[in-house]
């Protein structure tokens, strides 16, 4: 299809970003039946499944708005398969511009690769414009020099050109956006004033139609890399006919989707109860998946009457909520991560101004948690874990306890439920 | 608080009923229910006033769940009263008297924020929790902390959690240990970060595989070049080496033949024709000479012949012609006088003859008479069986008359019922022998049998159990006994094990003491109270100073022994376990006992009632088998001795029937009659057999001349057709009519030789006139000759004459014959002599065109002409074929470019050339193959940028470290819970140690009525305080308790908790649940005592179903015991 926008024809534009190719799922525990294979590449097949559509429906333009690699990603073989997927789309004239967001401005894959001539990639050091005139298209941006660019780089983009259909391609957090670093701040006013008919945004990893007069749009990454990225991930298809966008529409790209489930528990709550919330969610989750693998996160909270049962055999629960999810989901939900974060429904003030054992123990806690020598001694007990693990992992907020006296603190509360509920004898029949 | 009324509104089996409790202090509330009464019921109740119905309850069975209400009027500590009631709802179930929704803190606030499981902790005691605390203090060994805990919690087993937390905790990681799962993940996790470090791959590693390929392939070009230019000169060399000799070859030839000069060139076969030519002129002049000689000698034969004979006919001819005529003279000559003589003979045979018969009408003659013959022959054959059949039929019918006919079926059924009688003879004696032995063995079996005082037929009348049943007692018997062996086992060993374990520590303390954590707590806390008073008072400094350096040498040893002190540690966990699994092990000896006892006793009640006294289940098992058998027997007997005696009846029956039968005496035997029988039956049977016969013979005779009849009716008819059809025939014959057959027939051969006879004189008269006319032929044959011979016979014989003429007629054939061939001879020479004349002439012809052609001036210089002309040839040839070799070998290109190519080069520089050559290329081939391989590694190292795992051991050390973040998390909280737990069981010794003990001591005495007399804290083997009880002025720890003891023990510090609670903070209810069960009546009154005292502080319930504690309480407590009866 040779469609020209000047002539009053239609162009098919695909505008992605922050594809961070061959960067890992980040978060998924591994237990037996982990389906591995589904999981590894993910980000691999869902850009080959944007250029299967963008071959399919015969688009003639693709834009990738920065991030297309992982910063600390450096192995030079990624870069050689997203060539292969460039070469594939030149085979099927889709033509590709883009540029360097912050996490790949300093990609040593970028610097060296040798991209087919259908890819462009806009300068770092100012403002560049690709004029594709058989489409009538002008695509203007700046990538990223550094890392950190904290300018507002979209001010020195060249005014619209007139006949043309103008898109900026940005790499930014725009006004800022909550979870992402404040890099080349603008703001939409300073966007409408280029005149351009699209800004094709990147950087904010959350599908975002900021405005639609111009459409300033963030597709939103391409395939969820963690928790925090759950529901669908793709791209945003936009057809130009007579120098306008006509249609816009965001197409899911991942091949696994993340979803974050949390079951709030309520008193009168019992296991069994938990249990069918739980399979309750995981069917609403499956429901909307689209045939993807899900890759899940459940968060059981709340202070139900089953607290103390849980927290006696808290292996067997877990494995009973695991045994659920498999029941609704099968191979197409993985329950990654489980959190028992259930609370004591006692009042353990309560409780601690009473006698006895639990009291004192409640009395110890509290002292633990405002003496911090005494704390000093629990740490010890714990440095040849801490010698064993790697930095990083202790950096994470579950073992943050092991160097931080403050995460210490919280997590002696969290023992304090636990201890409570463990001593208390068996309930009998609920 | 207090409870001051439970409302059971609608709950369970009651509807409105108000259980009223004391409102003063120091009175125990006894709640009595009997069996079905709702003591249960009520302590549900009371549990579901205070914290809300279950989910579930079994309490909705008369009141459906909607309706169920529990209600109470409940004293604040404050003293205000507050009157609520619980619904069964998920939300809003407290209400108060006007059901008005009252906020669930309330209730909270009265229970000082406890909640179901915790109340049941800290104010409730059952039995089972008795008992269970009671054994939580003799597993923790008696260590004070861990008791004093345990007492404060009902049943929790603090010291267990913080044993389970640790070994949680340490299923998951271990400092030391390699295979616990978090030391896994961790190797996982480094082990996938590296190989995603190794995978990875850099631009300046693919650039490298790419300029290797580019460096590779213009190093592989450039010699691929440099082979082909040596691939050329290897080809130059090679052709040289082709070339050099043939060029030589040729040089010489060309030589050679130009010495030759100008040579005229003959044809090939010039030298063969030549002497061809030469031979046969030689030839042809001896041939002509030896055919002159031939003619002469020819000429000479020809003139010993004589004149030739002239003869009319030829002489084989005529001789032919003679000899053929005399010889068939001679024939018919020889014939002659037998033909005559038996002319004479046929004329006499014609002369008595007669007419002549035609062979038609002898043959119709014969026919006719013949069949005259037969049909009389028949008539007279069937008339003679006529009457031979009529004799028969006479003879048959006088046999039927003669044959009886006597009844024999009565006989025969009266037999067949004696022989059946006779056939079971047989079976009736082995039947009574059979009873015989069977009864014979069941009564020596049931001598043998014992434990039954009756007779064998009582025996066998009596029901006795099922063997199943008796089976599975005996197997319930055998699990219990393999129970008890089992465990007595387990004893043996767990008693082994602690000898060794003894050992081990007695071992290890043989090296001196052996430090423990408490023990450096416990310095570090006596230095750090040192040096707080050093503080205080600056003498205390060297105290202070000894203390510090106390705690440091303990500390010191503990990280010095730590192998002796963590093998200590294990020594006396592995006791503590031992002794408590060997406890368990007792318990299950003594339950199998009580087990085994109960079996054998259901087992034995059995057989009580077929009056039995019955043995353990295996042998009366046995016992019920050999009865079973000794019944078997019996019955079986008592069969066959019936059997038998039927048998017997039968056979007198039978034998009575018989000699009815036979009308013979009914005193002789079965057998004898039998015979008699069969005999008369074999008569009878002959006898119907021949009349049989007889009227078989009589029917056959009248059928056959009914036949036969027939027969003769019809052979007469035919018979005389037959005769007027022969007499018609000899009339036509010219015969009598009156002749039979035979004379008919002698007739007609008469007539038949006759007519043989004349034919024979026909052919003798037709023989003779053939001889004559042979004579006449000779004679003709032998006068011709003659004439032509010129010869007469005169009278001599005809033959004779012809034998004269054969003889001269051969000699004229002889001569003319021998002239004949020598005119042939003649003829042959002279077409001979005509050829060999025409050969001299061609060979003379051909002589000189070679003459000719080789220019020389005679035949005899042909033959060197010839030579010089071959030579010639031969060497046009050969420098020909050196030619065409050079050609190909010198690849195409011309002789002069060859020769002025190759020049005067040495063949032997060639070779030394062309080998320099062949060393050259294949080190240019050697590079080559180098390059084309390092080009095929840069190739497959890029390859490995396509394939590239770092991404995938990226994704996997990305699950694995989640993994083990999860798992070190774990860790880190079941470490610091089991941790804090310790430290805070340890804590609370030491702060309540002395006042809780001092109270659970005195109670402790009061309980054991003064068989204790105080509880002591004592340091235990590792110097850990631990519990001991005095008794006698002699401790002795909790493990030397019974358990009966140990309940009190437990009950003291439990009640002693309490009362310090109570003391400090608002008490909640105390509800005692049957916790007197095992204690005896002065006992049970004892702790009532205590209970009282007690409840002067805390509002106790003691719910029971035993009537007789409500009696012990009434009794011992009078006005301070309130019981409330159940009734429903």
């Amino acid at each position: 299809m040779v469609a020209y926008a000047a002539l009053g024809g239609t162009v098919l534009v695909v505008h992605a970003s922050d594809i961070h190719l061959d960067s890992p799922m980040i978060g998924l525990e591994r237990y037996e039946g982990c389906p591995v294979d589904a999981l590894r590449g993910a980000t691999r097949r869902a850009l080959v499944k944007l250029c299967d559509t963008a071959l399919e429906e015969h688009a003639e333009l693709l834009l990738i708005a920065g991030d297309l690699y992982d910063g600390a990603w450096k192995d030079y073989a990624t870069g050689l398969f997203f060539v292969g997927q460039m070469r594939r789309l030149r085979e099927g004239g889709v033509r590709v511009v883009f540029l360097r967001g912050n996490h790949d401005a300093e990609s040593q894959i970028t610097k060296h690769l040798t991209l087919p001539d259908n890819v462009k990639q806009l300068p770092t050091d100012r403002a560049g414009t690709v004029v594709l005139e058989d489409l009538g298209v002008a695509i203007h941006g700046r990538g990223f020099p550094t890392r950190e660019v904290f300018t507002d780089i979209a001010k020195d983009y060249p005014t619209a050109l007139g006949s043309l259909f103008n898109i900026g391609l940005l790499h930014t957090a725009l006004g800022g956006r909550e979870g992402h670093e404040p890099y080349a701040p603008t703001t939409t006013e300073v966007l409408k004033q280029k005149g351009y008919d699209y800004w094709a945004l990147g950087h904010v990893h959350r599908r975002e139609v900021v405005s639609r007069g111009p459409f300033i749009v963030y597709p939103g990454n391409l395939q969820g890399r963690s928790v925090k990225e759950t529901g669908s991930r793709g791209a945003t298809f936009l057809q130009v006919a007579g120098g306008r966008v006509t249609e816009l529409e965001h197409r899911a790209m991942d091949v696994v989707r993340w979803a974050d489930l949390t079951i709030e528990a309520d008193g009168d709550d019992t296991i069994d109860d938990l249990l069918a919330k739980t399979r309750g969610a995981a069917e609403r989750t499956l429901a909307g998946s689209e045939g993807r693998l899900i890759a899940a996160r459940l968060t059981i909270r709340g202070r139900p009457r089953a607290h103390a049962k849980i927290r006696k055999a808290e292996d067997a629960f877990v494995a009973e909520v695991r045994a659920v999810a498999l029941d609704v989901g099968g191979d197409d939900l993985w329950l990654g991560d489980l959190r028992v974060e259930t609370a004591s429904p006692l009042d353990l003030d309560a409780l601690r101004t009473q006698e006895g054992p639990i009291a004192h123990l409640l009395r110890g806690l509290e002292g633990l948690r405002n003496d911090a020598d005494s704390r000093r001694s629990l740490k010890e007990a714990l440095s040849e874990l801490r010698a064993k693990l790697p930095d990083d992992l202790v950096r994470e907020p579950e073992l943050a306890c092991l160097d931080d006296d403050e995460a210490l603190r919280e997590v002696l509360v969290e023992i304090e439920e636990s201890l409570v509920a463990r001593l208390a004898p068996d309930a009998g029949d609920e | 608080m207090r409870l001051l009324e439970l409302q059971l509104l609608a709950y369970g089996p009651f509807e409105g009923q108000v259980i009223e409790l004391s409102r003063e202090r120091g009175v125990v509330d006894v709640v009595f229910g009997g069996n079905e009464a709702g003591k249960s019921t009520s302590l549900r109740a009371l549990e579901a006033l205070f914290f809300g119905m279950e989910q579930t309850t079994a309490d909705a069975h008369r009141h459906p769940y909607g309706d169920l209400r529990v209600g109470g009027k409940i004293e604040a500590a404050d003293g205000s009263v507050l009157e609520l009631v619980r619904r069964k709802a998920r939300k809003a179930s407290l209400r108060d008297a006007s059901d008005a929704v009252v906020d669930e803190a309330v209730m909270k606030r009265l229970l000082s924020g406890v909640d179901r499981e915790l109340f049941r902790a800290l104010w409730g005691l059952d039995h089972v929790r008795l008992r269970d605390g009671a054994r939580a203090i003799f597993a923790g060994k008696g260590g004070v902390g861990e008791t004093l805990f345990e007492a404060g919690l009902a049943g929790a087993g603090a010291s267990r959690l913080a044993q389970t937390l640790q070994e949680e905790a340490e299923s998951i990681w271990s400092p030391r240990a390699t295979t616990r799962p978090l030391a896994e993940a961790l190797r996982s996790l480094a082990e996938n970060r590296r190989l995603a470090r190794r995978d990875g791959t850099t631009f300046e590693g693919y650039k490298e595989q790419v300029d290797g390929i580019e460096g590779a392939k213009r190093e592989k070009e450039t010699l691929e070049i440099e082979l082909r230019t040596l691939d050329e000169e290897r080809r130059r060399l090679d052709r040289a080496l082709r070339v050099l000799r043939p060029l030589r070859e040729r040089a010489a030839l060309v030589l050679e033949r130009a010495s030759l000069g100008e040579v005229p060139i003959l044809p090939i076969d010039s030298t063969r024709e030549r002497q061809a030519a030469s031979a046969a002129l030689s030839e042809s002049a001896a041939t002509l000479a030896e055919i002159d000689a031939k003619l002469g000698a020819l000429a000479t034969r020809e003139v010993a012949l004589g004149p030739a004979r002239t003869l009319e006919l030829d002489p084989a001819d005529a001789i032919d012609a003679l000899s053929a005529a005399r010889g068939s003279v001679r024939t018919h000559r020889d014939k002659a006088d037998a033909l005559r003589v038996e002319k004479a003979q046929l004329a006499a045979a014609i002369d008595g003859g007669g007419d002549d018969l035609s062979d038609e009408r002898a043959r119709r003659l014969i026919t006719a008479v013949k069949r005259a013959a037969t049909a009389r022959a028949a008539l007279v054959d069937a008339t003679a069986a006529l009457r031979e059949a009529e004799a028969t039929r006479a003879v048959a019918a006088r046999r039927v008359e003669a044959a009886s006919d006597a009844p024999t079926a009565p006989l025969e059924q009266a037999r067949l019922e004696a022989l059946r009688a006779i056939e079971r003879r047989e079976a009736g004696r082995a039947a009574k022998n059979r009873a015989r032995l069977a009864r014979s063995r069941a009564e020596a079996a049931f001598m043998s049998l014992g434990l039954f005082e009756g007779t064998l037929d009582e025996l066998a009348a009596r029901r006795a159990p099922a063997e199943e049943e008796v089976s599975e007692d005996s197997r319930r018997v055998e699990r219990c006994e393999e129970e008890i062996r089992l465990a007595e086992r387990e004893l043996d060993r767990a008693r082994t094990k602690l000898e060794d374990l003894d050992r081990e520590e007695r071992a290890l303390l043989a090296e001196g003491d052996v430090p423990t954590e408490a023990d450096l707590v416990s310095m570090r806390a006596h230095r750090d109270a040192a040096i707080a008073a050093a503080f205080e008072a600056p003498s205390e400094r060297r105290a202070a100073l000894a203390s510090v350096a106390a705690a440091d040498a303990c500390g010191d040893r503990l990280r010095r022994e730590s192998s002796r002190v963590s093998r200590f540690a294990i020594v006396l966990a592995e006791r503590e376990a031992v002794e408590q699994a060997r406890s368990q092990t007792s318990r299950r000896v003594d339950a199998a006992r009580l087990a085994l006892g109960a079996a054998l006793s259901t087992a034995a009640a059995r057989f009580t009632s077929m009056g039995v006294r019955a043995l353990e289940p295996s042998s009366m098992r046995d016992w019920l088998r050999r009865r079973a058998a000794i019944v078997s027997d019996a019955t079986s007997a008592a069969a066959d001795e019936a059997a038998a005696d039927g048998i017997e009846e039968s056979e007198r029956v039978a034998r009575e029937r018989l000699a009815r039968a036979l009308d013979a005496s009914p005193g002789a035997t079965l057998d004898a009659l039998l015979e008699r029988t069969d005999a008369a039956i074999s008569r009878a049977a002959s006898a119907a057999r021949e009349r049989d016969r007889a009227k078989e013979a009589l029917s056959d005779a009248e059928l056959a001349i009914a036949r036969l009849s027939s027969v003769v009716a019809s052979r007469t008819v035919d018979e005389d057709a037959a005769a007027r059809a022969s007499a018609r025939e000899l009339s036509d014959a010219g015969l009598a009519t009156t002749l039979d057959e035979e004379a008919t027939l002698g007739v007609v051969d008469d007539r038949r030789r006759a007519r043989t006879a004349r034919a024979a004189l026909a052919r003798i008269d037709a023989e003779l006139a053939l001889a004559k006319e042979a004579e006449h032929r000779l004679e003709s044959i032998v006068a011709r000759l003659e004439a032509s011979l010129g010869t007469h016979g005169g009278e001599d014989d005809l033959l004779l004459r012809a034998e004269r003429l054969g003889f001269e007629l051969r000699r004229a054939r002889e001569r003319n014959d021998a002239a004949r061939a020598i005119d042939g001879e003649r003829g042959d020479l002279v077409r001979r002599r005509d050829d060999a004349i025409a050969t001299q002439a061609k060979a003379r012809a051909t002589l000189d065109e070679h003459v000719s052609r080789a220019g020389v001036s005679a035949v005899s210089a042909l033959e060197e002409a010839e030579r010089r002309s071959e030579r010639a040839r031969d060497l046009a040839l050969r420098i020909a074929e050196v030619e065409s070799t050079l050609h190909a070998a010198g690849d195409g290109a011309s002789l002069e470019a060859l020769e002025l190519e190759v020049g005067r080069v040495d063949e032997e520089a060639v070779l030394r050339e062309r080998e320099e050559l062949e060393e050259r290329r294949e080190d240019v081939t050697r590079r080559r193959d180098e390059a084309f391989h390092r080009e095929v590694a840069s190739r497959m190292g890029l390859d490995r940028f396509e394939e590239s795992n770092a991404a995938d051991h990226a994704a996997r050390a990305e699950i694995v470290r989640a993994r083990a973040r999860s798992l070190a998390a774990r860790y880190v909280r079941l470490r610091l819970s089991s941790l804090v737990l310790e430290r805070e069981m340890e804590t609370y010794r030491r702060a309540f140690q002395d006042p809780l003990l001092s109270r659970a001591s005195e109670l402790f005495a009061t309980l054991t009525r003064g068989t204790f007399e105080a509880l002591v804290v004592r340091l235990d083997d590792k110097d850990r305080p631990e519990l001991a009880c005095v008794r006698s002025g002699r401790e002795i720890g909790v493990e030397g308790l019974s358990d009966g003891t140990r309940d009190q023990l437990y009950l003291a510090l439990r009640l002693a908790t309490i009362e310090r609670h109570a003391k400090h903070a608002d008490p909640l209810p105390l509800v005692l649940d049957d916790v007197l069960v095992h204690f005896d009546d002065e006992r049970s009154g004892t702790a009532l005592e205590l209970f009282a005292e007690i409840a002067r502080t805390v509002q106790v319930l003691l719910f029971t179903h035993h009537e007789r504690v409500a009696e012990i309480a009434r009794d011992r407590l009078g006005a301070r015991a309130h019981v409330v009866a159940l009734d429903r």
